[in-house]
């Protein structure tokens, strides 16, 4: 019925003399969610849709879309999508040629699958994923835990008129905790996730191992949390773990290069991005891919186009952008198959998969980050002369999301805690981490530990929401700068 | 086929004469949307530009409670290819069934308000001519840049669609509804946007334009401001958004009983005071083509006012029926979307709290609001464009990093509060901690 639907479309925009992009999305989900050791709900949901974008000869465009797609509906799409294009041009909107001179691709990724959506039922992996809440619920305080599993599986398979084909699946898992404590009419709520492709973060004893102690770390924490001070707003010498450097590099930098946004971003120049310029230190480079395994995994672009890695810093100078079919040669970027859409509904646009910041030499770490206490750090700090003795340093864990005005370069990320770092850290509220794009990587002054990329969350732009993940090594380390302040009292 | 109807009969036939015994089915509700929608945007001022171009969508989906005998429970999201598959499905959601014994209930049919959600005007978009919405943008395109705008983001999008609510138990109602929202943002520094079930007004489009041009206009001049203890003023606009952040799921039945909001049960029971004898928080989806406004919820409650604090004191949380169960009150009606309205008693109007400080920061809109801590209140944000005051005239620009807690802004005496005609919160001024960012 796929191929047959696709082919419809195909056909019918050939007889209106469009040209279009058809995308068909078949996307499953199961979430089980868990309050304190009781099933609240389970969920399974199943999509199925068609969305095609047309374009006239010109280059004016429309769109349209539609659920539980067949040949017939498949037709209509495409006249609508053509009188919405049409509709477009009388009202002289703006016209864009690229796809008429775009690459064409056949192509199909298969990657290996250690598990399957199906493997195991949700009777079963309800028991999984209630024992997992009760290991947290039954940590030392006052706690509540809502555990949630989501499973997803989409299969995307997409065609253009020139003959291009693209087939792939994206699949990803999440297992999360979200743990508040409460002490005399106090509340705090923090949270842990681990993140994959498949039941694998719940079968696999590894991993297992791993959630917990996150999951253990963040609830002592927030018992902790309930009788820290607030921190003083201002400007510090920082170490921030993986996943705020994700936050970094996805914020500060990755939406500032995505090529649909260029004409007014901060790394633009006369609406091309300044290739070349110096944004930090030459050990500093920042890479966005595709990662097998990964939360985030998409190896083809939603225009049919298989997506590269690209390093956008490389050795402190900006040198690429995340390039979408429809924007890269007006960024002056090539094409790089950035784009992604949340669903069939939506127009693809330029996005990060995985991103990451790489320290050249960093300090070698002999355990997980996890497992490194705040003590432990410092010290680290002060045998690798990263700081002085006495000098004044505080440690941002727990990432938990971030937000940009590419035009302005504004960004922040925010953290689950703060530490001054010493003999005696002091544990303070958590507070914002605002800064500026071309300022804020200048400030890097060291990687400690090895790469860990699987900082996963959910990126919203325009609208739409994709799966973004990206890390760095363990920890990094940040000079006092005047445009990054941490908010406090 | 009529997909509605044909989803009826199977759940009946699977209650009254099953293929097999173990796909009896004890009740069922369930919640369907058939919804079109249409929309256009302007991205750096190229309206139907690729990102942007006219765009068009159908879809009929909503979700299904299965109940079986024992109560066990089955949830699901369906559409018309599940519909279509369900005998294959069913035996597959049977074998994921939990248990949930609150879950399992089913209201019986109450007698539903009459609310205006559907607006012919925004149909006649949706179903034939979609104009309206080419010219709106028009409209933004040429009338910013007298204002010093020159860089213009803008959308606007109608939709149309029909809600069908069935349960076993004997409810039956469909209804039309229709939905209408624009944004403009001006130069990247300041944005508005109107979204209700109806058209705007031509006076509320020039509005929309005129404070857009306004605003962005004082944005543009750089000023500074002393750090420390600052007095603010929250617009509407952020207002809105701090209820829906730290008032939504701390004032939700569903944190409230499983321990994971700000508050207790016995909060409620006790007619706890939490925050200023000034502060009303309700429910009121009966308020005409309001976005949060419906005939009934999914479950069949129907659309009635509910307080959930009065005067400062805790009342209710919303409940779903579930929670409703586990808490032991009645249950509510439900936020829609924000869905909140706060009430602030003796407020003044907005332009009288600008004119009256003597020194202090107008903030519009802040940066990071989704990561913050929402059981504790605390906020710590990025503000970059706050307009500085001094002596009640607006100076310029300034960045800030703020810091404090909400619900003890809510709860504080000296909190003032002002109106403006159409908003759907009350401006508030308060002290908070404030660095340049």
């Amino acid at each position: 019925m796929v191929e047959e639907t696709l082919k419809t479309a195909l056909k019918e925009a050939e007889k209106l003399g469009v040209y279009i992009i058809g995308r068909f999305q078949n996307a499953k989900e199961l979430a089980i969610i868990i309050n304190n050791d009781r099933v609240e709900r389970i969920i399974n949901e199943e999509s199925v849709g068609l969305g095609v974008q047309a374009f006239t000869r010109e280059g004016y465009c429309g769109f349209a879309s539609v659920d539980n797609p067949n040949p017939k509906s498949a037709r209509e799409l495409v006249q609508k999508a053509a009188q919405l294009a049409e509709l477009n041009r009388h009202y002289g909107g703006e016209k864009n040629t690229a796809v008429f001179g775009a690459e064409k691709f056949v192509t199909g990724v298969d990657d290996p699958k250690p598990y399957s959506y199906n493997q195991m039922d949700a009777g079963e992996l309800t028991k999984l994923v209630r024992a997992e809440n009760k290991y947290v619920l039954d940590r030392p305080g006052d706690l509540s835990v809502q555990t949630v599993y989501r499973q997803i599986i989409e299969n995307w398979r997409i065609v253009r008129s020139d003959g291009s084909v693209a087939r792939f699946d994206m699949p990803r898992a999440v297992l999360a905790h979200n743990i508040t404590a409460r002490r005399e009419g106090r509340s705090i709520t923090t949270r842990s996730a681990v993140g994959g492709t498949d039941i694998g973060i719940l079968l696999d004893g590894q991993r297992q191992q791993e959630s917990r102690s996150r999951a253990e770390g963040m609830a002592g924490l927030a018992v902790q949390l309930l009788t820290a001070p607030q921190v003083k707003g201002g400007h510090y010498k920082l170490v921030i773990d993986y996943a705020l450097a994700k936050g970094l590099a996805h914020e500060a930098f990755g939406h500032a290069v995505e090529t649909d946004g260029v004409r007014t971003s901060i790394l633009a120049e006369n609406g091309k991005l300044a290739i070349g310029t110096q944004v930090a230190d030459s050990k500093v480079s920042i890479i966005d891919s595709p990662l097998a395994g990964d939360w985030a995994y998409q190896p083809v672009s939603a225009n049919a186009i298989p997506r590269q890695s690209v390093t956008i810093v490389n050795k402190g100078r900006l040198a690429a952008g995340l390039g979408d079919l429809f924007s890269a040669a007006e960024a002056g970027v090539p094409v790089t198959g950035a784009g992604r859409a949340e669903s069939y509904a939506q127009i693809p646009l330029a996005r990060m998969t995985n991103i990451r910041i790489e320290v050249a030499d960093p300090v070698p770490l002999d355990k997980p980050w996890y497992a490194v206490s705040p003590e432990e750090l410092y010290r680290l700090l002060l045998e690798n002369r990263l700081i002085a003795p006495g000098e004044e340093v505080y440690y941002l864990s727990g990432y938990k999301g971030g937000q940009v005005n590419t035009r302005l370069g504004d960004f922040v990320f925010n953290c689950t805690a703060i530490y001054r770092l010493g003999e005696d850290p002091v544990l303070y509220q958590p507070g914002i981490f605002a800064g500026k794009t071309l300022s804020a990587l200048k400030a890097i002054r060291a990687g400690i530990g090895d790469l860990v990329t699987d900082a996963l969350g959910t990126c919203g732009k325009w609208g739409q929401g994709v799966s973004s993940s990206g890390g760095s090594h363990a920890f990094l380390l940040l000079d006092q700068a005047q445009d990054i302040t941490i908010g406090g009292a | 086929m009529d997909l509605v109807a044909h989803l009826e009969s199977l759940l009946l036939l699977y209650q009254t004469n099953p293929p097999t015994a173990d796909l009896r089915i004890k009740g069922w509700r369930f919640s369907l949307n058939e919804f079109s929608s249409v929309k256009v945007g302007i991205r750096d001022n190229r309206m139907g530009e690729v990102y942007a171009a006219p765009s068009i969508d159908k879809n009929f989906s909503g979700d299904l409670l299965i109940i079986w005998p024992g109560d066990y429970c089955s949830h699901t999201v369906v559409n018309s290819a599940v519909i279509k598959d369900m005998p294959q499905k069913l035996s597959a959601w049977r074998l994921g069934a939990y248990l949930d014994p609150e879950g399992a209930v089913l209201l019986s049919p109450q007698s539903l308000p009459l609310v205006a959600v559907e607006h012919q005007e925004v149909q006649g978009i949706v179903n034939g001519n979609q104009a309206p919405l080419f010219e709106l943008l028009d409209r933004y395109r040429h009338e910013l840049p007298a204002w010093g705008v020159s860089n213009i983001q803008a959308g606007s999008q109608a939709g149309w669609g029909v809600r069908h609510i069935r349960t076993s138990s004997g409810l039956a109602v469909s209804y039309a509804q229709t939905t209408f929202s624009t944004y403009l943002s001006a130069d990247g520094l300041f944005s508005q946007s109107f979204a209700k079930r109806r058209l705007p007004s031509a006076g509320e489009v020039d509005a929309l334009i005129r404070e857009t041009g306004e605003v962005s206009k004082y944005l543009r001049q750089e000023a500074d401001f002393d750090e420390g203890e600052t007095t603010v003023i929250f617009a509407p606009q952020l207002v809105e958004s701090f209820v829906a952040k730290y008032l939504l799921p701390n004032l939700s039945g569903n944190n409230v009983v499983n321990h994971q909001g700000a508050y207790m049960m016995n909060d409620f029971l006790q007619r706890k005071k939490v925050f200023d004898d000034r502060i009303s928080v309700q429910i009121n989806p009966l308020k005409s083509f309001e976005l949060s406004s419906y005939l009934c919820t999914r479950e069949g409650v129907p659309a009635r006012t509910q307080w959930l604090v009065e005067r400062g004191r805790l009342l209710t949380p919303y409940l779903t029926v579930k929670d409703s169960i586990k808490a032991g009150l009645r249950p509510t009606p439900l936020p829609q979307g924000t869905g909140l309205w706060l009430e602030a008693e003796g407020s003044r109007r907005l332009p009288q709290l600008v004119s009256g400080l003597e020194s202090g920061l107008l903030v519009y809109s802040v940066l990071g609001l989704h990561t913050q801590d929402s059981t504790s209140g605390n906020y710590s944000l990025s503000a970059p464009q706050c307009l500085k005051i001094e002596k009640g005239k607006v100076i310029g620009r300034v960045k800030a990093v703020i810091s404090g807690n909400f619900l003890q802004h809510l709860a504080d005496s000296a909190t003032l509060y002002g109106t403006v005609p159409g908003a759907n919160a009350p401006a508030m001024q308060f002290e908070c901690k404030a660095v340049k960012g």
